[in-house]
Order: structure tokens, then C-alpha cells, then sequence
């Protein structure tokens, strides 16, 4: 059941604010929506790709003669021909990460077990399987590096020998005064090390494309499921050679992305070879295991050496930690990582000094991507997680620790250390309704009268944002050179031939809702039903409007793409007044719309419908009242108001909107098997002003249990040799629906001051359950053992030990008084 | 399709398809296919021939008779739980039934394929053995039968001899109050994968003292174990008995050497076994003792 508590709303407002039915459900639960993999072309030949089997290892040879004369076999790609027709793709980082060399296909080495080797294109899928079992490829196994810390030290294997070492980026962040704060604190809490593990969100749909070159125009044409096309098209056009406007993508139904379908560059690029050198369309689905393997894996973070100084009374004054972030084998994304992090620097929190000593480095593993929550999930985990160590090894409250540091709803819009502004929010009211919801001092009696069961009862507390609308221009802080900033979308509002309201977007929705909230929007202003607006979805480069930022990512639909929507149908609006007016010889005031029509306020016979507004405009234009000057086809980008940010300093307001997610969570945990149930949970948000409640609440319950799965099953683990032991649903246990305890939740609307409609971007949460479920057993461990929750995967064994055994947990956490320095 | 090139027969009887098996070299059985698929998918299975039993209406029988119930080896797990005969007379076989993994795998999963299998996370091995439970093997020299022990004789491995099939298993009902315990750690979510499981049997005779004691865990050895000095430890203790850790403390865990694996530590699967055990024995008793399962 879901409380919204909606301030106020004005009556005009007829659809937006509403759980309206999703305008997409009726196809997608009949099996009708349309897929990638449901593209067929005539003639079409399909890829099967030959992955390593090694984390690391020189290929010596690869003999791909028999294979060649197998049944089906169209042709075979290897590294060696794709080192002549490809450029290693761009990279966004500086020196050293910017001399990383990547490929489509394995050159010279393997460097994660997984990556694609070689590619063979068939008549069918199975025969270029059957065939890849023909190839041989004599391996040199090299020694792999699969941690972040290891791939520091000196003598470390490298995973890109041309880089002459494993960093990616380093930099240093350093706001306000940490050195100052430590020296007036009155304790400090050093924590020598917490890790933040490496898991995925697993779409329902793997990566799929269909690829078609014309030789005609030089175009290629990609349906596929890349949710930020513009984003591999900068990365494809230049590895390929030819202008990026030859690459052509087109987007339809997505079975879900979390990020993780944004770097599936590297795949287009190897069917784009395959399509122009077989004259064939292409057809690549990835099976699960690929996906696992080679897909897109989320950050892997190690802190260490993080100091805490602290007040008596609980009041954290700053932060100082070094963060590692381990990118796997190829930058790709990152290491954009490396900074959007730091759009939630205090995370919730008031204070004001943070210094942070980011590296990334590459590993012999999958490389990373966009992740639900992507990178300020790991940084707000930290902050987290000091806080409940500071608020246990202080004996104090947690709960009350968090409202002692809240940044107040009296503060906003609250200027961060680094300059990001938080736009609105009440975060004491939201943990209060958390609390409220789960009956928060019943299971603090419960929790005593559990004493001596054998079970233990905990409870913890998430507190995240969900910051949405990036400012591309902290790409700069990695890099300077880079020409980014800012961002936007566009969206195309009109009139159809006979009247009807069309509306395109460039962004590629994967289960957020895009055609009906924008029909919502659209009907507002347009007084229409929705049900009489249209929305064609997908992004189509060559046929439909987009920006460079176009996509779905980073939860910003609700801002950049309603935003375009609504300035869209706005023009549109004013469009139809001009005419109305002119045809009905009104003044524009005396116009209004409703159902499908254009009236004279007062007078309601005097009225013109759409489509014979359409008709004067597109098949009847000689009647064109005087004078006017209007095309019924109306696009608008919207373009959030930011500004570059300080590169030199690392300040700027890095995202538009930051909403809110308040967790409690409530777990049991069996004492003699280590075993975490959850008994209780409250998902609070503030997202703004709500455009669908249900969608915000389905999106709510989904990333809860994305999280949830990460924090109690789901691991992407490797050996030390670099396998992956975790490469299907046998090993990578992901989260199913009967795993997901019922979920109460609650909202809030704290209007943004800065988005176009008071919405503010929600859709990747900020982990909150990783969050909340440590925190629920570092209050077990509070109980027992004095255990330390240093990792962010605690499966049932994690636990147990923990549990039997607290000194190793607690060796490198103490509490100084003040005065030491760093 | 993701398999290499296979041939694929389907026999109208049991002799037909043992024939089958005995004249294709390289042939393998396939039942319900949830094991058995993924492994030829992963291109790590080497049978050039599949003979299809599902089809086979006289493996796929639940018969109820005074002494035993007999499940056809490529009887569904959904079948399974959806037997009045079953739930009427060893209940614990549908609760168990009910556990492996999802509806769609239910429909096609079958009890003969879960036991050919073996692996140390398959549910049916232990139960079958703590039941007592008649394996019976059709070969060419027709049906031989032996026990759930002999029949489960290592990792993934079994008594089955090739040209063998597994054509039904007898499970013995009751004549007394009785108690079945079927009793996993699931690593991950719910009932995920179960990297230890213990089960337990215990029923109570006229002068009112435990017999027929069986305990055994699985994901701890090569083949289900029975802990027999828990249950000689049992044996003859009457109805009230409760001193579980007594009984389990009988056994010597260093004994074991269970896997390590990206699932669980073989240390873990150690220290869960006596936990399990208690567990599984109290459930047993519980049952003996208000005659429930009677």
C-alpha cells in the first residue's frame, strides 16, 4: 500500500499527478511488444562469438582453417583483421587510461575471461557455434589481477602493457578543512578498510542487435537495445572511420537496462564488421551466460584508511578516505565514475570537510558500466556505514546520529561541499515516516524479547539520494579536454495529418512508462485524454529528433524528457490558439481546448476540431487564415540551467535534482547459521512532484529489490586467476520476486525549484537497501559479537562468521581522541 | 536451439527404450531435461543420442499398495505434489517437491532425473535415502533393485550402469507413527541452492521407542551419509527424547571433508551439518510424537 502525501495541486491539472493505466501494458502482457531479437531481415546471417576462457593470457595463435570450411560458415573475424579495420575506440580519460587500447575483438591478449576472441558469422546461430568448437587458439596464460588494491603494487601484471601501468585515473578531492576538523574534533573514528563488491542488475532482455549496411549511402543501421545510442555512436564513428552520422540506431521495446546496455558499443562495432564484410544483415542475441560474462558488471569499490572526526554529541564533521575503484579490464564508461560519485558527497549529511584520494584501476575482469545507482550508491554506502560505525563504536543512537547530521528541509536548496545543490527535500520527516511504517518501537521491544532465541532481530537505516539530470560538464573534471556540458533532451509535439497528437522523444525507454507519462503531460496542456495522444518510443537517429545526451539514464526522464515534452506541446498549444483564432475569428485569449477541439470560451458552437485544424495546415493550406505562420509540428529542447563547473577546484552543481529514499529495513538473523530474513521493510521517497504515482512505485519496489538482492545474494565473484565463478543463474543468484519481502512505502512531494514541472529524476534509487540491510546487521552485530559490516555482500556464510568471530572485523576500527592529525 | 548435432529417439515401452540404449553408443537418457540440457548446452555432456522417456506413461505412475507407494522415475516434481496418494501417505515428498526451484521447472523436472543427477544440491537423494526408499533399475537382464545407499554412490555418480534406466522408486509406508524431516541451507535466496541439506526419519513402535532411525546430510561427502552413530544414539530412546545435541555431538564432524566453492565454504558446510541435524531430528520427532504423519 502506498501513502502519498501530495501538497498542493491545482484543479486544472487533469492527468498528470494520476496512476493512470500504462498505455504500454496492454501490449506488453499480451507478448505483443517488440523486442530487439524480434527484428528479422531478409537474409540475415547471425553472430556467434568465441569469449575466452582465460582472465589473462597472450593468444599466441588462432587457427580458424577448419572452422572456415564448417557447414553455414559465412566468415570469421579475429583480432588480427580487426586491428586493420578498426581504431581503438576513444577513451574519455587522460593519460595513463587514455592509452589503454581497446578493441572490439581480443588483440594480441585476453584480458577478462570472457571477452570476445573471435567472431563467427553463420546462416544460423547454431552453425557458427558449432563451427567456433573447430577453432584453435593456442593460449600463453599470463597471471591475472583480480583486486583493486593488488593492482597497485609495484610488480602488479598489468592489464594494458601499453599503459605502462593499471591506473585509470587518479585524483585527489579535497573541500573545506579536513585537517582543521580533525584537530577540533573531540574523537576521531578510523576505519581501515570497507569494500563495496561487485555485482549486476540483470535485465530480463540480454543484449540483442540486428545490423544492416548499405552500401548505397555508407549508413548502417543498428536496431538494438543500446540505451544511450549517441554515446556509442561517439565511440563507433571514429574506431570505424566514417562520420557518425552514417550510424543509424533505432530503439523499440527494452526488457529493462539499469545501465547496463549503455556501453554495448563494443558488440555493435563487431556486427557493423561483420554486416559490411558479408554484404548480410546481422543478427547478434547474447545468451545469458554471455551476458554475465562480458556484459556490463557495476563498480567495485575499496576504501581504506577512512577518518571520521566526530563531536560527543554524534555531529560528524567530515570525511577523509582513499577510494579504489576497480573499472575490470577496459575503461569504456569510466572513468566517468571517478566523479559522479561526487554529486552526493556529504550524502545526506551536513558536514563540510571531505577528502577523498580517488583511484580507478583496470583488473582481469568484465569491465564496468552504468549500474543502478551508479557510483554514488558506493560512495553513500560508505558515508552509511560510517555512520552506524561512529553511532556503535560511540554508543549512540543510529537513529539518532542521523538526525543529528540531517541537512535540514529549513536549509534547502542546500549548497554541498563541492558546490551541488540540493534542491528541496525533508529528510528527518521522510526517516520518520520510515520508522512510523515499520512500528519502530515494537521491534525495539521485540527486539529484547528475542534475546536468547537463537534469533536476532536488527534494524537499520538507508538514507540516500537519487541524483538526477547530470551535468556532463563534470566529465571535465576527469578530463578537461573533453567538450561536454550540460544536458537536454528534445521532443517533437504535432499534429498528425488527420488531427492526431503524435509525440516522439529521443530517449529509449526499458520499462519506465515514457509513452504514458508524456501522454499525461501532453493531455494537460493540450486537453486531450490520454488515450488521444500517441507516443511513438525510441530513439531513431535518422527519422526522429535527439540531442547527444539522448537516452534513458541516469534518472532524468522525469525532468530532461517531460521537460522537452511539455515545451513541445506548449508551442504546439500555441499554434492551435494562432489558428483557432484565425479561423474562428477569436482573440488567442478566447481560445480554449478540449477533447480534440478548439473552441471560443462562452461560446462553444463556435468551434474547430483538430483534424480540421491539421487539414488547413496540411492538405488545405490555401485557406490559411492571414498572416500566420504555424506548422502543428512543434519541437522543443529542453536544456537544464547549469554551468561548467570548476575544474581546478572540482566544484559545481554536478545534477539538477536530487530526490530522496529513507529505508528501514528489519532482519532476523538465525545466530547459528548465519541466515539474514527480512521481517520488515519501509521505502520512503520524495521524488518531487509525482507525474505517476504507480510508475514512482513500482520503480520504488524494483530497485528495493535490486538492492536487496545485492546485499544478501548476489555476487559477481572471481578466482584469483581471473574466472568468474559466478557466470549463470547457478552461481549469480539473483534476486526473484519470492525473495522480495512485501514493501511498505511512502511519498512525499518536495516540489524541485529547478525542474520544469517540480519532478525530480528517481528511477535508480540510491541503493538504500545495501544500505539499510548493513545497517540492520551491523545493529545484530551491536547485540553480539561487536562485529564490524565492512563488506556490502553479506550472504548467510559472511554472517555466521562474523558472528562466531568478531576481532577480525574490528582489527584497523578504533576511536582516537582528537588532536592526532591525519 | 543450443545443443551440438544429437540424435533423438523416443520409445513406446521401457524395453524398447533400454534396447535403444543398448544399441546407440554414446546414449543418454532424457527425462525432464532440467539437469540434463544445461549441461549439453554448456557443450560439457557427451551423449550423441538422447532416448526420451517422458512419453513413457508406465514410468510416469504414482500406484499406492499396502506396503509402499511407487513413483515412476519420470513422474514431475508437480506431479508429485499434486498426488492424493502422496500427500495422504509421505507427505514429505510433496512438501520437498515443492521447494525445487520454479513452477516451469516443476512441470518438467522429474524425481528419477533429480536422483540420476546426484549433484550434492539435488533434494531427492538424501530424503529418498533417510526414507529407505527401493531404487529400482530396468536393464536388459529386466529389473533389479537395490537401496537409495547403494543406488547413491558419489558425486554425480550413481549405480546406474550404462544401458540402465532408473524405472520407479519404492518408498515404504509407515505401519507406526512416523516423522520425515526434510531440512536445507539455501545459499542465496529462498530455496535457491541448498549447499548443505540434512535429512531425518524416525518412527515409534508399540512399547513407545524410537526405531528406525535414519539421518542424513548431503553437501558434506561424495554420496547422502547417513549419520549412524546419531542414530544408534536415538535408536530406543523413547518418544519424549530431547536431548538433540546429545545425539548429534555422537558424530564426529572432523570426519568430513566437505567441497569449498563459490556457494559455501567446506568449513561452513561442516559447522551446519550438526546445526541441520538438530534441526531436522527435532522436526522428526515433533511429528513421532503427535503421531502427525500417523
Amino acid at each position: 500500500m502506498s501513502t502519498v502525501f501530495t501538497d498542493n495541486k491545482t484543479d486544472t491539472i487533469r492527468w498528470t499527478g494520476k496512476s493512470i493505466p500504462r498505455k504500454e501494458d496492454d501490449r506488453l502482457l499480451k507478448g505483443q511488444g517488440r523486442f530487439a531479437d524480434d527484428i528479422r531481415r531478409h537474409n540475415e546471417a547471425h553472430v556467434y562469438l568465441l569469449r575466452s576462457p582465460y582472465g589473462h593470457a597472450r593468444i599466441r595463435s588462432i587457427d580458424v582453417s577448419v572452422a572456415n570450411e564448417a557447414p553455414g560458415v559465412i566468415y570469421i573475424l579475429t583480432g588480427e583483421e580487426v586491428a586493420v579495420l578498426q581504431k581503438p575506440f576513444m577513451e574519455i580519460a587522460p593519460p595513463p587510461g587514455g592509452l589503454m587500447e581497446d578493441y572490439c575483438l581480443a588483440v594480441g591478449k585476453v584480458h577478462f575471461m570472457g571477452e570476445p576472441v573471435v567472431a563467427i558469422l553463420a546462416e544460423t546461430e547454431e552453425l557458427g557455434r558449432d563451427a567456433a568448437d573447430l577453432i584453435e587458439i593456442d593460449y600463453e596464460p599470463l597471471p591475472a589481477v583480480v583486486d583493486g588494491q593488488a593492482a597497485l603494487q609495484a610488480g602488479a601484471p598489468l592489464v594494458h602493457e601499453e599503459a605502462g601501468t593499471n591506473v585509470v585515473w587518479h585524483g585527489v578531492y579535497d573541500w573545506g578543512d579536513i585537517e582543521g576538523s580533525i584537530a577540533k574534533a573531540d574523537k576521531v573514528v578510523k576505519i581501515d578498510r570497507l569494500h563495496f563488491h561487485r555485482f549486476t542488475s540483470t535485465p530480463i532482455e540480454c543484449n540483442a542487435a540486428v545490423v544492416e549496411y548499405y552500401p548505397g549511402s555508407g549508413e548502417y543501421t543498428f536496431w538494438c537495445n543500446n540505451t544511450m545510442p549517441q554515446f556509442a555512436a561517439m565511440f563507433m564513428g571514429p574506431a570505424l572511420g566514417i562520420p557518425t552520422d552514417r550510424l543509424h540506431f533505432v530503439t523499440q521495446d527494452i526488457g529493462g537496462s539499469f545501465g547496463n546496455k549503455i556501453t554495448t558499443y563494443v558488440y555493435l562495432t563487431i556486427c557493423a564488421i561483420l554486416a559490411k564484410k558479408s554484404g548480410r544483415p546481422v543478427k547478434w542475441t547474447e545468451y545469458r551466460t554471455d551476458h554475465i560474462l562480458g556484459g556490463s558488471h557495476g563498480n567495485e569499490r575499496t576504501f581504506s584508511d577512512i577518518v571520521v572526526p566526530v563531536m560527543a554529541d554524534g555531529t560528524i564533521l567530515g570525511i577523509s578516505a582513499a577510494a579504489i575503484d576497480d573499472a575490470g579490464a577496459f575503461p569504456r564508461y569510466e572513468p566517468l565514475g571517478s566523479v559522479i560519485w561526487s554529486q552526493v558527497v556529504p550524502n545526506v549529511y551536513r558536514f563540510r570537510d571531505v577528502r577523498i584520494d580517488f583511484t580507478q584501476v583496470v583488473t582481469n575482469k568484465c569491465p564496468v558500466g552504468p549500474n543502478r545507482g551508479y557510483s554514488r550508491l558506493q560512495h553513500m554506502w560508505m558515508v552509511e556505514r560510517v555512520v552506524d560505525i561512529v553511532a556503535q563504536e560511540l554508543h549512540l543512537d543510529p537513529v539518532a546520529v542521523r538526525k543529528q547530521n540531517y541537512i535540514l528541509p529549513e536549509q534547502m536548496p542546500y549548497e554541498t561541499p563541492n558546490g551541488c545543490v540540493y534542491d528541496s527535500g525533508d529528510y528527518p520527516r521522510c526517516l520518520d515516516m520510515a520508522l512510523e511504517l515499520i512500528d519502530y518501537p515494537k521491534w525495539r521491544e521485540r527486539q529484547q524479547t528475542a534475546r536468547g532465541t537463537g534469533k536476532i532481530i536488527g534494524i537499520g537505516i538507508g538514507s540516500t539520494l537519487d541524483s538526477g539530470t547530470n551535468n556532463f560538464g563534470q566529465a571535465r573534471i576527469i578530463n578537461p579536454q573533453l567538450p561536454f556540458s550540460g544536458n537536454g533532451e528534445v521532443s517533437n509535439v504535432k499534429l498528425d495529418l488527420y488531427g492526431e497528437v503524435v509525440v516522439t522523444i529521443g530517449t529509449t525507454p526499458q520499462g519506465q512508462g515514457h509513452e504514458t507519462t508524456a501522454a499525461q503531460v501532453v493531455s494537460d496542456i493540450l486537453g486531450l485524454h490520454p488515450d488521444q495522444v500517441r507516443v511513438l518510443i525510441g530513439h531513431d537517429n535518422a527519422r526522429n529528433v535527439y540531442t547527444g545526451f539522448s537516452g534513458t539514464y541516469a534518472s532524468q526522464f522525469a525532468v530532461t524528457g517531460l521537460g522537452a515534452v511539455q515545451g513541445a506541446a506548449e508551442k504546439l498549444r500555441r499554434e492551435i490558439v494562432q489558428l483557432a483564432a484565425g479561423v474562428l475569428q477569436a482573440d488567442e485569449s478566447e481560445i480554449a481546448l478540449r477533447d480534440g477541439s478548439a473552441f471560443v470560451q462562452g461560446q462553444e458552437e463556435r468551434a474547430i476540431p483538430f483534424i480540421g485544424l491539421a487539414n488547413i495546415v496540411f492538405a488545405n493550406n490555401a485557406t490559411m487564415p492571414p498572416g500566420l505562420d504555424v506548422s502543428l509540428n512543434c519541437t522543443y529542447t529542453y536544456r537544464p540551467p547549469f554551468k561548467v563547473p570548476d575544474v581546478e577546484k572540482k566544484f559545481g552543481n554536478l545534477t539538477l535534482t536530487y530526490s530522496t529514499q529513507i529505508h528501514a529495513s528489519v532482519v532476523e538473523v538465525d545466530e547459528e547459521t548465519g541466515q539474514t530474513t527480512i521481517l520488515d521493510y519501509a521505502a520512503v521517497d520524495d521524488s518531487g512532484r509525482l507525474i505517476h504515482p504507480q510508475i514512482v512505485e513500482g520503480q520504488v519496489h524494483g530497485a528495493a529489490g535490486l538492492g536487496i538482492g545485492a546485499a544478501l545474494y548476489e555476487a559477481l565473484e572471481y578466482d584469483e586467476e581471473g574466472q568468474l565463478l559466478t557466470s549463470n543463474f547457478y552461481g549469480y543468484k539473483a534476486v526473484t520476486a519470492i525473495d522480495v519481502p512485501m514493501m511498505k512505502t511512502a511519498a512525499i512531494e518536495s516540489p524541485s525549484p529547478f525542474s520544469p514541472n517540480g519532478a525530480k529524476g528517481m528511477g535508480e534509487g540510491g541503493g538504500a537497501p545495501l544500505h539499510a540491510i548493513c545497517s540492520a546487521l551491523q545493529d545484530v552485530m551491536r547485540q553480539k559479537s561487536g562485529a564490524i559490516i565492512k563488506d556490502s555482500y553479506n550472504p548467510s556464510e559472511r554472517v555466521y562468521w562474523l558472528l562466531q568471530n568478531a576481532e577480525k572485523s574490528r582489527q584497523g576500527v578504533s576511536v582516537e581522541e582528537s588532536g592526532h592529525g591525519l | 536451439m543450443l545443443l551440438k548435432e544429437i540424435s533423438y529417439v523416443r520409445p513406446h515401452s521401457i524395453d524398447e527404450a533400454v534396447a535403444l540404449l543398448n544399441s546407440y553408443p554414446e546414449a543418454g537418457i532424457l527425462a525432464g531435461g532440467q539437469s540434463l540440457i544445461n549441461v549439453l548446452k554448456m557443450r560439457i555432456g557427451a551423449y550423441s543420442t538422447l532416448v526420451d522417456i517422458s512419453a513413457l506413461e508406465e514410468l510416469k505412475q504414482i500406484r499406492d499398495s499396502a506396503e509402499f507407494i511407487s513413483i515412476g522415475a519420470a513422474t514431475t516434481y508437480d506431479d508429485i505434489i499434486h498426488s492424493p496418494v502422496v500427500m495422504v501417505s509421505r507427505p514429505i515428498l510433496a512438501e520437498t517437491a515443492f521447494r525445487i526451484a520454479d513452477q516451469q521447472v516443476r512441470n518438467r523436472g522429474t524425481i528419477g532425473g533429480n536422483c540420476c543427477y546426484n549433484d550434492p544440491t539435488c533434494h531427492f537423494p538424501p530424503l529418498l535415502t533417510a526414507m529407505g526408499a527401493t531404487m529400482q533399475v530396468y536393464g536388459s537382464d529386466g529389473m533389479r533393485e537395490m537401496s537409495a545407499e547403494e543406488f547413491f554412490v558419489g558425486y554425480y555418480q550413481t549405480a546406474l550402469a550404462s544401458g540402465q534406466i532408473l524405472a520407479g522408486i519404492r518408498i515404504p509406508k509407515p505401519k507406526r507413527p512416523y516423522g520425515d524431516a526434510f531440512v536445507p541451507l539455501s545459499v542465496g535466496g529462498t530455496d535457491v541452492l541448498n549447499a548443505v541439506t540434512v535429512t531425518a526419519h524416525v518412527e515409534l513402535d508399540e512399547p513407545g521407542t524410537l526405531t528406525a532411525v535414519r539421518v542424513v546430510a548431503t553437501g558434506v561427502a561424495p554420496q547422502p551419509l547417513r549419520m549412524t552413530s546419531v542414530e544408534d544414539f536415538v535408536h530406543g530412546q523413547t518418544g519424549q527424547f530431547s536431548d538433540l545435541a546429545g545425539a548429534v555431538a555422537t558424530f564426529d564432524m572432523s570426519s568430513l571433508e566437505p567441497p569449498s566453492d563459490v556457494h559455501a565454504s567446506g568449513l561452513y558446510r561442516r559447522r551446519m551439518v550438526p546445526v541441520l541435524a538438530r534441526r531436522a531430528l527435532k522436526m522428526a520427532l515433533e511429528q513421532v510424537r503427535r503421531g502427525y504423519r500417523e
